[in-house]
């Protein structure tokens, strides 16, 4: 029987790969499914904001961009008022760096602008899914626009997410804007990793389009990330043993967490999602060791001096886990 | 005699030939002598590389010329192995591209012959170790990730794994890879990243390597792969080749390419009159010289000499010439190989050497021939052979040519006619003894025959028959010659062209003189453009007309242009009634065709039903099978069957037989339905009267009866004709499936084998279930030949004629 998270580490759950859903006071399971390496819905469950880690890169910059632009045309998130103007919202970035994390966020600022759900519909029908050729994605947006008027009455406001656009789309993306804005009010999110839309800046598009980038992750982003999490889940206030309350962010340590992710040289490589999984590994990797080794082991009962011992270098157990075939499937 | 014969009979090698296969038989003469020498530097380099010497390597150009028949392939592949043995083991990888010229342009070449290299696993691998450097790059972009970098340099696919795990950040290391591939491969435009980035996902791999092939992509294919267009400059196939070179010096690997037969391309140029072949070859040599690539370039001596200003280019490469062996050559060779073979006593000096090299012109082919059967002549070279003796044996040897022999004689013949020859090769799956092509076309069919039996001759000659009748269905410019080594009668192998659509020459290698006849004969048709060569090209021409129309109606299409759809459609039209008209005339042609092919394959089948009989009479009075098959002359086991001819296996079958296997065990059923259909029709009326008790009744009953039994037998008749016609099906593919075998498969076991797995499975299964099951049985079988068959795409019509 392996070690539970708080024996371990004093935490209530793997702060990178939560399980439990009812610690988050998540309803609907469903969207806690390989939380490691996916997107938080939180446009589809609010409780999910809990994990959202507003500092882990440009978020909050972003939400605060995204909330003021809308609330210069009448949007109030904070007072239940919806505006009178259609947006093309464009978020682009690596791989795994929370496009579409941002997205979701920035749909729930909106719904919370119609807390009834009577007038705002959201259209996110390939969060999921990757297309290997454009022409896919087209016909696939031209079968959505077909669905969107067939379900939506007029004057209603529509929220649509365009996920993991393909270069070549984009036109396609823009028509569907374009008939949608004639009978509804439009909120096109388009998100994309895709390196040629990454390199594009589309400012001479026919519509006005309002970008957001995301980062990969600097040593203070990562930090915020982590210690976000872990607080989260730290079952704790305060830690009885004065050693371990020096650790912020035990098991894991401040210094070593930025040194392991600080760019060395093509810039900054890692992601939210690369750490995430290193750092669900590393937890991983060091339950089935203390499980193995040390059976009833809690941290709580370590003596002062060796609570050093338990802090988790990443880069060193990172490669403990290549060498020792842990690489996730 | 019981030593092994050293000097081989077809001393002819082919440069796929497995480079290795040379080492051991390659004596020291002072081309490889020369060869090794400036090999030797080059492998040293990298040697030194390998052991942290130096980090730049002089590139290694050679040109090599030679006269026929003086080893210049066979120099090729001793360098090849020479590279591969020593630096083998020193680098992952060592790739040699090998590619012979043909006569035509630089990117017809490369569809024809380079291109299907390039798109080998070979190029996938390179790539994705490419990648991988892109992954280790980005790996060692920060501390967490570092211990990624050991992972991927002891396993370079592993960068898969780590992407797939989000153990690396997908998009950095595909943004580093195109940086990577912008820096290595400087001349490559856009389109030639993104084909070579495709090889790399299986989702663009398959597109990737079809352009890296040079077919032409699709415009899905296109988009997917978000390129602009398919390979189709001179600067497209330079840029490609240019680099892979780029690529290997990136990862420090050694690169070679060899091209043979370069006169095929000085031809080319001189019938057009321009130097463009040889001008983008010497630029294809600048770009891959600048990349530490080996590159040699081989060519008969006068191709190199008509066009003597373009080889001035090549003067800062290395060059090795290729002479007649001389005596001392030819004495060496003779010692060497007889000491290989452990033949310790033979007489073999100076004087001997002198006749054999006046003898056969110094050709090392012919010499290592020549000197096969002087071994044979003087029990392996014991008996005391003087000139004179040589000279008399040289005649003898001329006169009473062996199959090989002929072969070397054909070879060499063909080659001096400008075509480019191979031995072994197969066209349209189907293989055949030798092939002589005219740029990528196949143009003569060399087929040599030895049979025991004159049964057996005619088994082949019919079967040479149906394959080139295949060949001449997909390329009608070909031509067949038929070489037995005995007599076939004079009636089967009539030299007229008779109704053939195409020219079939029949030679008999134990009549006088026949080298020179076969020279003579097949000079002058290869001299003279034939009718149905016009045909072909003139329908050819309009096929690729037809291509061309299709493609711009396609763009027109897309940018709306109504007057240019207009316009083409027109074009297209017109198009299509030319090519319906040449297809009328070429199966006219054809029918003649198939009229002189039913005559041979009646005569055929007449003669062997003759045999049968007259087996079994002597079987039967013999009473034992052994007997048959010494009559026979075969071993023991030998089936009877064998003897069946594919025309015999494929003979339609009679009504009632077809009625038997449609119904298999029902027949009787059938036959009593029928009956009662009819009894009921005409017996019904009668019954009638009996049990009505109105006239109305009595009508209606009549009416009853007489309709019941016409829908019963209508009914009977469709189920009869819905079973004939699953029948019917079965055999047309059954015969579809002997066709190939007996065309691709030269043991006659293997047809009699597709047979009885056709009848068992008829017979098992019926018709309507059995196509499937045979099928998958026929293709487990015979997967090379079958594994494509599809009988739902049998065309009925296998009239030969190309199809648009």
């Amino acid at each position: 029987m392996p070690l539970s998270y708080q024996d371990a580490f004093s935490l209530a759950d793997n702060p990178f790969y939560p399980r439990r859903a009812k610690l988050l006071g998540v309803q609907d399971p469903i969207v806690m499914q390989t939380l490691v390496s996916r997107p938080l819905r939180v446009h589809e469950e609010a409780s999910l904001l809990k994990l959202y880690s507003e500092e882990a890169g440009p978020f909050k910059e972003h939400v605060v961009k995204f909330l003021s632009t809308v609330s210069g045309f009448g949007y109030d998130p904070d007072n239940a008022d919806l505006g009178s103007e259609p947006f093309i919202f464009l978020i682009k970035g690596s791989i795994g760096s929370g496009k579409t994390t941002l997205a979701n966020v920035m749909v729930h600022h909106l719904k919370r602008a119609n807390p009834k759900g009577d007038l705002l519909v959201v259209f996110d029908p390939w969060a999921e899914e990757r297309f290997d050729i454009h022409t896919k994605q087209e016909a696939e947006i031209e079968k959505l626009e077909k669905r969107i008027l067939d379900q939506l009455s007029k004057g209603k406001y529509c929220c649509v997410l365009i996920d993991n656009l393909v270069a070549g789309a984009e036109e396609r993306a823009f028509q569907l804007y374009a008939r949608l804005i004639k009978t509804n009010l439009t909120f096109l999110f388009l998100i994309s990793g895709d390196a040629d839309i990454r390199g594009k800046s589309y400012i001479n598009t026919q519509y006005k389009i309002y970008p957001f980038d995301t980062k990969e992750l600097t040593p203070e982003t990562a930090i915020n990330f982590v210690r976000h999490r872990i607080h989260l889940y730290r079952s704790e206030e305060q830690f009885r043993l004065p050693e371990l309350a020096k650790y912020n962010v035990f098991p894991f340590a401040e210094e070593n967490i930025k040194r392991a992710v600080e760019a060395r040289k093509l810039g900054a490589t890692i992601t939210i999602r690369t750490l995430s999984v290193i750092l669900d590994g590393c937890l991983s990797y060091r339950i089935e060791q203390l499980s193995t080794k040390q059976p009833g082991f809690r941290i709580q009962t370590v003596a002062e001096p060796n609570v050093a011992e338990h802090i988790i270098d990443v880069a060193t157990t990172y490669q403990k886990l290549l060498q020792e075939g842990w690489l996730p499937a | 005699m019981t030593q092994i014969n050293p000097f081989p009979d077809y001393p002819v090698v082919r440069l796929k030939d497995d480079a290795k296969s040379v080492e051991g038989k390659t004596i020291d003469t002072d081309a490889i002598a020369a060869s090794h020498e400036l090999l030797r530097i080059y492998v040293a380099q990298w040697k030194a590389k390998h052991d942290g010497g130096p980090a730049e390597i002089d590139p290694l150009v050679i040109r090599v010329e030679g006269d026929y028949g003086t080893g210049k392939t066979h120099l090729l592949l001793d360098a090849i192995a020479l590279v591969q043995t020593e630096l083998g083991t020193l680098y992952p990888t060592v790739n040699i591209l090998r590619v012979t010229c043909v006569e035509t342009g630089p990117v017809e070449w490369y569809r024809g012959t380079i291109g299907g290299e390039v798109a080998r696993p070979f190029l996938i691998d390179l790539v994705v170790r490419l990648y991988a450097e892109a992954g280790k790059d980005v790996a060692a972009g920060a501390e967490l990730t570092n211990a990624a970098v050991l992972q991927i340099e002891s396993d370079y696919k592993s960068v898969y794994t780590l992407i797939k795990a989000s153990f690396l950040n997908l998009s950095k290391v595909n943004d580093r890879f195109n940086e990577l591939l912008i820096e290595i491969c400087r001349e490559a435009g856009e389109d030639l990243r993104k084909v070579l980035s495709g090889l790399v996902w299986d989702a663009t791999l398959k597109m990737s390597t079809r352009w890296l092939a040079g077919v032409q992509l699709t415009q899905p294919e296109l988009d997917k792969l978000r390129i602009s267009a398919s390979l189709t400059t001179e600067n497209d196939v330079i840029d490609v080749l240019t680099a892979i070179a780029a690529i290997h010096r990136y990862l420090n690997f050694p690169f070679g390419l060899v091209v043979d037969e370069v006169e095929h391309w000085t031809r080319y140029d001189l019938s057009h009159a321009s130097e463009s072949n040889m001008t983008w070859l010497k630029r294809l040599l600048e770009n891959l010289a600048t990349y530490q690539s080996l590159v040699i370039v081989c060519g008969r001596l006068e191709a190199w000499r008509q066009q003597g200003d373009v080889v001035d280019r090549f003067t800062s490469y290395r060059s090795i010439r290729l002479e007649r062996l001389k005596p001392e050559t030819v004495e060496l060779i003779v010692r060497t190989l007889l000491t290989a073979a452990q033949v310790t006593s033979f007489s073999f000096g100076p004087t001997e050497a002198q006749a054999v090299t006046e003898c056969t012109g110094g050709s090392i082919r012919r010499v290592l021939s020549f000197c096969g059967f002087l071994f044979r002549k003087s029990a392996g070279f014991s008996q005391r052979l003087n000139e004179e003796s040589i000279r008399k044996l040289a005649e003898e040897a001329g006169q009473r040519i062996s199959i090989e022999e002929a072969k070397l004689v054909i070879h060499e013949f063909l080659e001096k006619q400008d075509l480019r020859v191979m031995s072994d090769e197969s066209v349209d799956n189907i293989r055949f003894d030798m092939v002589g092509y005219n740029g990528n076309q196949p143009r003569v069919i060399v087929e040599l025959k030895h049979a025991r039996t004159q049964h057996q001759h005619v088994d082949y000659l019919l079967r040479f028959v149906e394959q080139m009748k295949e060949v001449y269905s997909r390329t009608p410019e070909a031509f067949g010659c038929f070489i037995v080594d005995g007599n076939i009668e004079e009636s089967v192998l009539s030299r007229e062209a008779r109704d053939l659509p195409f020219k079939i020459f029949w030679f008999d290698l134990t009549e006088r003189d026949v080298l020179s006849r076969i020279a003579k004969e097949l000079g002058d048709y290869l001299k003279r453009p034939s009718k149905v060569e016009v045909g072909a090209g003139h329908f050819r021409g309009l096929l690729n007309q037809s291509e061309q129309v299709e493609l711009q109606l396609t763009e027109a299409r897309r940018s709306d242009n109504q007057a240019l759809i207009e316009e083409l459609q027109l074009q297209r039209n017109a198009i299509e009634l030319q090519v319906k008209d040449l297809r009328a005339q070429m199966l006219t042609k054809n029918t003649d065709f198939e009229k002189y092919l039913s005559s041979l394959e009646a005569q055929r089948s007449a003669e062997l039903r003759a045999l049968y009989e007259k087996l079994e009479k002597l079987g039967d009075r013999m009473n034992s099978k052994q007997a048959v098959n010494v009559i026979t002359g075969q071993g023991e086991g030998f089936d009877q069957r064998l003897h069946a001819t594919y025309t015999e296996l494929t003979r339609p079958l009679s009504f009632s037989k077809k009625i038997r296997l449609a119904f298999r065990g029902n027949i009787v059923v059938v036959g009593l339905y029928l009956i009662l259909s009819i009894v009921v029709i005409f017996v019904g009326p009668y019954f009638s009267d009996v049990l009505a008790v109105s006239v109305r009744g009595a009508t209606l009953y009549r009416i009853v009866f007489t309709l019941g039994g016409v829908v019963s037998l209508v009914g009977l008749l469709l189920v009869i004709w819905r079973k004939l016609s699953e029948l019917d099906k079965y055999t047309e593919f059954g015969a579809r499936v002997l066709r190939e075998v007996y065309l691709k498969v030269p043991n006659p076991e293997e047809l009699v084998t597709a047979d009885n797995i056709l009848r068992d499975i008829l017979e098992d299964a019926g018709p309507l279930y059995g196509r499937d099951k045979a099928r998958e049985v026929l293709s487990r079988r015979f997967p090379e030949i079958l594994g494509h068959l599809d009988y739902r795409s049998f065309d009925r019509d296998r009239s030969g004629v190309p199809q648009l």
